[in-house]
């Protein structure tokens, strides 16, 4: 009988992690996985149209002394983790916003430097795993204690249920002075891959003057030493920082920061401005896409980290420059599947002679994916008349489709006002369903026009106004109607400023950190 | 109802097999078909306004002012924006002012007094003063020039 029954219990459990009960309720990492999809599959209440409208803010929480906050959330069995630019990394409740513990409780992880949001305290995101036997939270972070003293990037485990150090790594991001030759490198905004018994780690620099040579760390994610036997730098000399957060799928994937500025000639090696599948136990490169060359190297980083799709028409790894124009490439072989929009570079990258422009604009946030479709900010069909146009929008690309239905919809997010830098946050997906927060403090949803009727119908090219579209364009082109997705609830965040971090959608809840030092919690009635 | 032996074993491998599946988080591909066309005369146009839109001058043909400005001698700088739609073919373009032409999107090429030039990313083409061309957009892309054109007086 007692055999039955707990058969019986079983099976009621079963059924109910079948439904989706239980692996929905986390997001263990930058991205909620680690090929930075940042995509919920499991449903809920956040992914049924009919009852999004009903999300309100639950809680929120400020710590003490806020800064703001450069990283986004992560949550695991009903807790919430999160990092701030204080220097000081929180475990809340997720149910009420009450602090569990915070790490360190002494001396704040800082930095000398303050010279750019990621310089500040804690920008990266963490990433869970079992250490030792223990539930842990890993995140890069400075540390003031370390000779010389000046804030070198290390990584941190700590346990998960009570906050203590379970390992600290030794130096990663080096920092030595302010001086042309020191090293002022950070881990800034890169997010751990935590991938088998390894955590990855990218590097970047403090604010450029100059640039630092980027480079890729792996740690042993039992004690934190460094795997000397993985080695990845993008340069001989400096440049192609890491500012993004490794992807992984069978191997680690990085996109890579601009070469020129500070480099008198290009560098006998150089793999800047790249994309890149790197050997998840040498860092040797399997494979590199570079399409802008040294000599437009005008400051467009691969500030928005590398996705890896599995699609209907292969495994595929999706990012955009800082330029505005997004890449698709083929995992396995790193052939370039697509370019978005689509030209003469798409086979043979940029020329010097074929007018473009690749500077240091701000298509710099990761974007998501879900199924075959690929929802970023990135620039648009009219990216090369109307560089900023795309800043304020979203754009869904089909990323196995021919180009002339590459893209899917577009819209124009609302609470988007001016051009600073960072008009809208990473987009999260749950079966359709995008969540995104603005430079305003709103979180908006919109709704894929699978999964409920969009709001109207506008041109594939945001130049070009509706009615001419419709009756322009033979048959077969680009210029085309697209949807315009309905927007599903559009939430002022109270007292919220700007919304750098991705959307966490756990269960029927949001969490979502903003740039005035607050987190909040949202769940539908 | 009690389970036998046999039932009961059978039952907790099931629940271990549902629970590998519903707690693992394994990724399953998600279907996102394309979306279905715009219907023939979708009149449902969407709020969404470009700041600078196009407007039609000629069938196939859009014109838009990027930038004007006063120039030397009483003349006008303007630039401006000429969209032809993919794969058409627009006679009789004019400008305003003697400008030249440069290629910002897509392929095709430009007849100028009974000579032809290819267009392609980067490229260039000179308009005389009360001159017109013709202009040919070739493939799925729009052919856009930027001219930078000097209005007289």
């Amino acid at each position: 009988m007692k055999f039955a029954a707990m058969a019986k219990a079983l099976a009621v459990l079963a059924a109910a992690c079948a439904a989706g009960g239980c692996a929905h309720r986390n997001w263990e990492t930058f991205r909620h996985d680690q090929e930075r999809s940042g995509n919920q599959k499991k449903g809920s209440a956040l992914s049924d149209p009919a009852k999004v409208g009903s999300l309100n803010v639950a809680w929120t929480f400020s710590p003490s002394g806020a800064q703001g906050f450069y990283s986004s959330p992560i949550v695991h069995d009903d807790k919430v983790y999160i990092g701030n630019g204080n220097g000081y990394f929180y475990a809340l409740d997720e149910k009420t916003g009450a602090v569990l513990w915070q790490y360190p409780t002494g001396t704040a992880l800082t930095s000398t430097f303050n010279c750019n949001p990621s310089s500040y305290g804690i920008a990266s995101a963490a990433g869970f795993a079992r250490v030792k036997g223990k539930e842990a939270v890993i995140f890069g972070a400075p540390d003031l204690s370390s000779a010389p003293h000046l804030g070198d990037g290390h990584l941190f485990a700590v346990d998960a249920e009570n906050g203590t150090l379970l390992w600290e790594s030794p130096t990663i991001a080096r920092v030595t002075g302010t001086g042309f030759n020191d090293f002022h490198e950070q881990i800034g905004y890169s997010a751990p891959l935590i991938l088998h018994d390894r955590v990855y780690i990218g590097v970047g620099d403090h604010c450029d003057n100059p640039i630092q040579n980027g480079r890729v760390v792996a740690v042993h994610l039992h004690d934190g030493s460094i795997d000397r036997g993985f080695n990845y730098s993008s340069t001989s000399t400096r440049g192609g920082g890491i500012w993004n957060s490794p992807a992984g799928w069978e191997d680690v994937f990085v996109t890579t920061g601009n070469t020129r500025n500070g480099n008198p000639s290009q560098p006998a090696v150089n793999h800047g401005l790249s994309m890149l599948r790197l050997d998840k136990d040498t860092g040797a490169i399997k494979w590199q896409h570079q399409p802008v060359p040294y000599d437009m190297d005008d400051d467009p980083d691969w500030s928005a980290g590398a996705v890896v799709m599995d699609t209907s028409c292969g495994r595929l790894v999706t990012s955009q420059q800082k330029d505005g124009w997004a890449w698709s490439s083929d995992a396995h072989t790193g052939g370039v599947k697509w370019a978005f929009p689509t030209g003469p570079w798409a086979t043979s990258g940029f020329h010097p002679v074929d007018g473009t422009v690749h500077g240091d604009t701000d298509y710099k946030r990761p974007g998501a994916s879900w199924g075959d479709v690929y929802v970023a900010v990135v620039g648009g069909l009219d990216t090369t008349t109307n560089l900023t146009a795309g800043y304020t929008q979203l754009h869904a690309l089909n990323v196995c489709a021919p180009e002339n239905r590459r893209v899917r919809w577009i819209k124009d997010v609302p609470h988007t006002s001016g051009f600073a830098g960072y008009p809208l946050g990473p987009p999260t997906v749950t079966r359709g369903i995008v969540y995104v927060g603005t430079v305003e403090g709103h979180l908006v949803v919109l709704a894929d026009p699978q999964v409920a009727p969009p709001a109207g119908w506008r041109c594939s090219d945001p130049s070009v106004a509706t009615p001419i579209c419709a009756i322009l364009g033979s048959l077969g082109s680009v210029i085309r109607l697209v949807p315009d997705p309905a927007v599903l609830n559009d939430i002022a965040l109270p007292g919220a400023t700007a919304i750098f971090g991705e959307p966490v959608l756990v269960g029927d809840h949001v969490i979502v950190a903003d740039q005035g030092g607050k987190v909040f919690m949202l769940k539908t009635n | 109802m009690s389970l036998t032996l046999r039932e009961s074993i059978g039952t907790i491998l099931l629940a271990l097999a549902c629970f590998q599946a519903g707690c693992q988080n394994k990724p399953e591909r998600e279907s996102t078909p394309l979306l279905a066309e715009a219907g023939s005369g979708e009149s449902n146009a969407s709020p969404a306004a470009s700041q600078n839109p196009y407007k039609e001058v000629a069938k196939n043909l859009l014109e838009r002012t990027v930038f004007e400005t006063a120039g030397p001698s009483g003349t006008q700088i303007e630039i401006r924006d000429v969209f032809v739609a993919p794969g058409t073919k627009v006679e009789n373009v004019s400008l305003p002012g003697p400008a030249v032409l440069r290629v910002v999107t897509g392929e095709g090429s430009a007849t100028i007094a009974g000579k032809s030039q290819e267009l392609g990313m980067g490229t260039a083409v000179t308009l005389p003063q009360d001159t017109s061309c013709a202009l040919e957009s070739r493939g799925i892309m729009p052919l856009v020039l930027r001219a930078h054109i000097v209005i007289p007086q």
